[in-house]
C-alpha cells in the first residue's frame, strides 16, 4: 500500500497516475458509512484520477492545531472529493442512464446532508463551500425541473462585485492589461471608437477614460466613443442601457469627450455587422471580454459573431481576454472536463482563502453570488458538451481562432507586462503572471493558469502607421 | 580627485546627501559614480599624455604600460602581469560563446579550444565569461522575477557587473566603459518605468473604484425605495449561519462601500488605518448574520499580509512629499495621515531590503525634479480633496468613522 503524497506547495494541477489502494479501501469505507444500499466497488476500479484529488484535497484543508482534528478534516474533505467524482461518474455513464441518474441522486443527496450537518456545527471550510456549490450544479444536472437560478438581487450582485474586485486581481488584470494595450496603440489618436462585446458594468471604461484624461500632452483628452453589444431581451438592454448612462455620468465628471451606444445582437445572438456605425478617422478597438468571473456565459453564436465582425471591420485593435485552461487530456468526456472546472474552482476558492482567510462572510458572499452561478454554468456546459453522440473537442478560445484566422499577434509592451505583475502581487504572492508568447499573458493561481489575456491586430493594416 | 565632498552625491544635478545611507546599494553606486569620474580624469590625463612623452602614472592598474607578448596577447607591466581584453580578444570571446550556443550553454574549457589563443588560460576565461554572462543577464533575468523582487534585484545585479565590470574595465578600452555606462542608464530607465507603472496603475484603479463608487450609490439609493416592499427574503437559505444576506441588511453591508477603499487605502500604507476601517466594515457584515466568527482587532490586513507592497513605498514618498504642503485634508486625517507616514515602513516585512529600496526610490523623485511633482500634487490632490460628488455618499453611509477614509480614497 503506497503512501499517499503530500503536495506541500499547494498545487493543484498534478494529476499523476499512481494508484494507492488505501484510497479505495477509505471510499468504499467512506461510502459504506453513508450509502449501504449501493453497491459501488466496479465504478472505481482503475480511477488514477483519485490520488491528485487526495492531493489537491490536503492542501485545501484549514489549518489546524490539533493533528487530529487535522486528519479528521483531510478525511472529510477527501470523502466530499470523492463523493463529488463520484455522482460526476454515475452522471457520465452513458448506458443505463436512468439508473445512473438515480444514483448520482442519491450520492448527491448525502453529500447535501453532509455538508448541511457540518455547516450547523461550524462554519464551512473552504472545501465545503466549494463542494456544496458543485453538489449543486450536479443536482439540476439531474432534476432536470429543478433550476437553482441566480435569485441575487442587484443590490446583492453590485456588492459582490465589489468585493470581488477587491480581493482578487482577475477582473482588473483583465481589464488593466486590455487599456494598457489600447492606450499604447491609440496613443496618436484623436477618436477612438471601442466595440464591447459584453460591458458588464462599464468598470473597464471607467479606468481608460481616466487613463485619457490623464495623458500629458498638452491637448485634449481624445474622443471615446463605445458600442457595446447588448443581447437580447428586455432585461439586457436595460442594463445596457444603465451602464452607458453612468459611464457618460463618469465621463462627464472628468472632462472626457464620451459617447455611447449600443447594438442588439437578434433573437439568435447573431450580429449584424451593418449595424456597428463605422466612422472613418476613428482608430477601431474591439475589446472581448470573456469568463471573467463575473462574465456570465455566451453563446458561441455570438462569438462567431463578433469574429466575424471583426474579420469584416479590420479593426486597429483587438483585446481578448478569456479563461485558460490546462492541457486537458484526451476521453473521458464529462469526467475529465468536470474535473477540469472542479480544479478551475478550486483554485479560484483558494486564492480567495489565502488572501482573506478571515473574512468568512465577505467570501461565502463572492462565492455564492458570483461564482456559484459560473460553477452551475460550466458544469452544465461541461455535461451538454459531452452529451449526444458528437463529443464536441474542447473548445476553442477566441485567440486561438483569432489566431488561425491570421489575424497578427500585438507585442504587449514591457509596461503592461510590469503592470501585470505589479497588481498581482498587490493581492497575493500566489498570484502568477506569465508570458506566453508575445502577444499573451496568462493570470494564474499557484501553477494553475486561470486567465489569458491576449493583444492582436488586423492583418489588412498598412505598414506606415 | 573625488570632486565630491564626503557623503555628498551628485544625481542628476541635484546634491542628495549620501551620507547617513547604510545601504550597499547606495555605496557601490556612489563608488561606481566615483570611478567613473576617477575614470574620465584619467583618461583626459591619459590623451595629455599622448602628447608629451611616456611617463609613469600615479596608479599602477591604469593603462598604458603593456606589453604586447609573442603569444599575441596584451598584458600589464604591473608586477602582476593581467590580461587585457582588447577589443579584437573580446570580440573573438564574444564569437566563441555565440558558437557554442550564448553565454550560458559555453564553459572556460571550450571557448578556450575554441578561441585557440595561446597563452589564454582557465582563469582569464572563468572570470571573463562570469562577467560576461552578468552584463548578460539583467536583461533576462527579468522576465521571471516579479516587478518588486526585480526592482531590487536587477538593481544590484546591475551594479555588481557594472561595478566589477568598472574594475576590469580600467584596463580595457573605451569600448567598455561605454558599455557600463549604457547599462547604468538602461537600469536607470527601468526604474524609472517602474515607477510610471506604479503611477498608473495606482490612477487606474482609483479610477474603478470612483465608478463603482458612484454605481453602489446609485443602488443604495434604489434599494433604499425598495427597501419597504422587498420582504427581505434571503435566498441563500441552507447555508447555515454563512452569508445570510438580505436586502433589509442592504444598508449595512453599506459598508462594504468602504470596502473599495480598502484597496486604496492599502495604498496610501498603515495597518492601524486599515485594522480600524476593516473593523468597522465587518462589523456591518456581522450585524447581518449570528455567526460566530470573531474578528480580533489586530487583524493583519490582507493587503500587507504578505508583505509586498511597493505601491506603498511610492505613497509613502508623496505622502511626505505633500505632508506639510496639503490642506485638503480634514483635520481628524492628519494624525492618521502622520500614523501612515511612520507605520507603513515597519509593516514591511518581507525579504526586500527596504532601506535600500527606498533610498533608490526616494533618489527618483528628487531627479524627476519639478516637472513630476506638480503631477503628483494633480494626480493626489484629485484623490484628496472633496468634490462635490462624494457629498452625497456621506449620508450613506453608516458610521462617521467610514466617512473620512472615504475622502482619502476617493477624488
Amino acid at each position: 500500500m503506497m503512501e499517499v503524497v503530500m503536495d506541500e506547495g499547494g498545487d493543484i494541477s498534478g494529476c499523476s497516475s499512481t494508484t494507492t489502494t488505501t484510497i479505495d479501501d477509505d471510499l468504499n469505507h467512506a461510502l459504506a458509512d453513508w450509502s449501504p444500499l449501493i453497491v459501488h466497488s466496479p465504478m472505481f476500479s482503475g480511477t488514477n484520477n483519485l490520488p491528485s484529488l487526495t492531493e489537491t484535497i490536503i492542501d485545501k484543508i484549514t489549518p489546524n492545531k490539533e493533528v487530529g482534528v487535522e486528519v479528521e478534516e483531510d478525511n472529510k474533505g477527501l470523502r466530499l472529493l470523492h463523493l463529488l467524482m463520484a455522482s460526476a461518474e454515475a452522471l457520465s455513464g452513458p448506458t443505463n442512464k436512468g439508473k445512473s441518474n438515480d444514483l448520482a441522486k442519491v450520492i448527491l443527496a448525502r453529500l447535501k446532508e453532509l455538508l448541511v450537518l457540518s455547516s450547523e456545527i461550524r462554519s464551512p471550510t473552504n472545501m465545503e463551500s466549494l463542494a456544496l456549490h458543485f453538489t449543486k450544479a450536479l443536482e439540476s444536472l439531474t432534476y432536470v425541473s429543478i433550476s437553482h437560478g441566480n435569485t441575487a438581487g442587484a443590490g446583492d450582485f453590485l456588492t459582490a462585485f465589489q468585493l470581488l474586485q477587491d480581493m482578487s486581481p482577475y477582473i482588473k488584470f483583465g481589464h488593466f492589461t486590455a487599456n494598457q494595450a489600447i492606450i499604447e496603440s491609440v496613443a496618436c489618436d484623436r477618436r477612438i471608437h471601442i466595440i464591447d462585446y459584453d460591458i458588464m458594468e462599464g468598470v473597464q471604461w471607467a479606468a481608460l477614460m481616466q487613463d485619457l484624461v490623464s495623458k500629458n500632452d498638452g491637448l485634449p483628452p481624445p474622443h471615446l466613443r463605445v458600442t457595446a453589444l447588448a443581447r437580447a431581451g428586455c432585461k439586457q438592454v436595460i442594463n445596457v442601457q444603465e451602464t452607458g448612462r453612468r459611464l457618460i455620468a463618469f465621463a462627464n465628471s472628468i472632462g472626457q469627450p464620451f459617447s455611447f451606444s449600443q447594438c442588439r445582437l437578434d433573437s439568435s445572438d447573431k450580429l449584424c455587422a451593418s449595424r456597428i456605425k463605422v466612422v472613418k478617422g476613428e482608430a477601431l478597438v474591439v475589446n472581448i471580454m470573456r469568463h471573467l468571473p463575473h462574465s456570465p456565459h455566451r453563446s458561441q453564436t455570438s462569438i462567431s459573431s463578433i469574429i466575424n465582425l471583426v474579420a469584416s471591420l479590420s479593426p486597429r485593435l483587438i483585446t481578448v481576454v478569456e479563461e485558460e485552461n490546462e492541457e486537458m487530456e484526451k476521453g473521458e468526456g464529462f469526467i475529465s472536463r468536470f474535473r477540469q472546472v472542479l480544479h478551475r474552482y478550486s483554485a479560484v476558492w483558494d486564492s480567495l482563502e489565502a488572501g482573506f482567510p478571515m473574512q468568512k462572510i465577505a467570501r461565502g458572499m463572492v462565492e455564492k453570488v458570483i461564482f456559484g452561478p459560473r460553477i452551475a454554468e460550466d458544469v452544465k456546459m461541461a455535461f451538454e458538451r459531452s452529451d449526444g453522440e458528437m463529443e464536441m473537442e474542447k473548445e476553442i478560445g477566441v485567440a486561438e481562432k483569432l489566431n488561425v484566422a491570421g489575424f497578427r499577434p500585438e507585442k504587449i509592451s514591457f509596461f503592461n507586462h510590469c503592470q501585470a505583475r505589479l497588481l498581482v502581487g498587490l493581492f497575493h504572492e500566489g498570484y502568477r503572471v506569465e508570458e506566453k508568447g508575445v502577444n499573451k499573458i496568462v493570470l494564474g493561481w499557484k501553477s494553475r493558469p486561470l486567465l489569458l489575456a491576449s493583444v492582436w491586430s488586423s492583418p489588412v493594416r498598412s505598414l506606415g502607421e | 580627485m573625488f570632486l565630491f565632498g564626503k557623503g555628498e552625491i551628485e544625481v542628476g544635478g541635484v546634491y542628495i546627501q549620501g551620507r547617513n545611507k547604510k545601504s550597499k546599494l547606495y555605496k557601490r553606486e556612489r563608488q561606481v559614480r566615483d570611478k567613473r569620474e576617477r575614470r574620465e580624469l584619467e583618461k583626459q590625463a591619459r590623451d595629455q599624455r599622448m602628447f608629451h612623452s611616456k611617463k609613469p602614472t600615479m596608479n599602477s592598474h591604469e593603462r598604458p604600460m603593456c606589453v604586447q607578448g609573442d603569444s599575441g596577447l596584451v598584458l600589464t607591466t604591473d608586477p602582476k602581469p593581467r590580461l587585457r581584453w582588447t577589443v579584437e580578444l573580446h570580440d573573438r570571446f564574444v564569437d566563441a560563446v555565440t558558437q557554442l550556443g550564448g553565454p550560458d550553454k559555453a564553459t572556460p574549457k571550450t571557448i578556450m579550444r575554441v578561441m585557440g589563443v595561446k597563452g589564454l588560460t582557465l582563469y582569464h576565461l572563468k572570470s571573463h565569461l562570469q562577467k560576461f554572462r552578468l552584463g548578460k543577464q539583467p536583461h533576462k533575468e527579468f522576465n521571471d522575477h516579479s516587478v518588486k523582487d526585480a526592482t531590487a534585484l536587477e538593481l544590484q545585479r546591475n551594479m555588481a557587473s557594472s561595478s566589477s565590470m568598472m574594475g576590469r574595465t580600467m584596463n580595457d578600452s573605451n569600448v567598455h566603459i561605454t558599455e557600463a555606462i549604457r547599462m547604468q542608464m538602461e537600469v536607470q530607465r527601468r526604474l524609472h518605468e517602474q515607477l510610471e507603472v506604479q503611477k498608473h496603475l495606482q490612477m487606474r484603479i482609483e479610477a474603478q473604484g470612483k465608478y463603482m463608487q458612484s454605481i453602489l450609490e446609485k443602488a443604495c439609493q434604489t434599494l433604499a425605495g425598495e427597501n419597504s416592499m422587498a420582504g427581505g427574503g434571503s435566498p441563500y437559505k441552507g447555508l447555515g449561519h454563512q452569508g445570510v444576506v438580505d436586502i433589509n441588511n442592504m444598508k449595512d453591508l453599506g459598508s462594504p462601500l468602504s470596502f473599495p477603499s480598502l484597496q486604496d487605502l492599502h495604498l496610501f500604507g498603515s495597518t492601524d488605518h486599515l485594522d480600524m476601517h476593516q473593523h468597522a466594515s465587518l462589523d456591518g457584515f456581522l450585524q447581518t448574520s449570528d455567526t460566530s466568527i470573531c474578528i480580533g482587532k489586530k487583524r493583519p490586513n490582507p493587503y500587507l499580509s504578505n508583505g509586498k507592497s511597493p505601491m506603498i513605498w511610492t505613497d509613502d514618498l508623496r505622502l511626505q512629499e505633500l505632508g506639510s504642503g496639503s490642506t485638503c485634508m480634514g483635520s481628524q486625517e492628519e494624525p492618521s495621515k502622520s500614523d501612515q507616514l511612520q507605520i507603513a515602513p515597519s509593516v514591511m516585512d518581507s525579504g526586500i531590503d527596504m532601506d535600500s529600496i527606498t533610498d533608490v526610490y526616494e533618489t527618483k523623485p528628487m531627479i524627476s525634479g519639478d516637472s513630476s511633482g506638480e503631477k503628483k500634487f494633480e494626480g493626489s490632490s484629485k484623490l484628496e480633496r472633496p468634490s462635490p460628488r462624494r457629498v452625497p455618499l456621506n449620508p450613506m453611509i453608516r458610521g462617521g468613522a467610514l466617512s473620512h477614509t472615504r475622502n482619502i480614497s476617493h477624488g
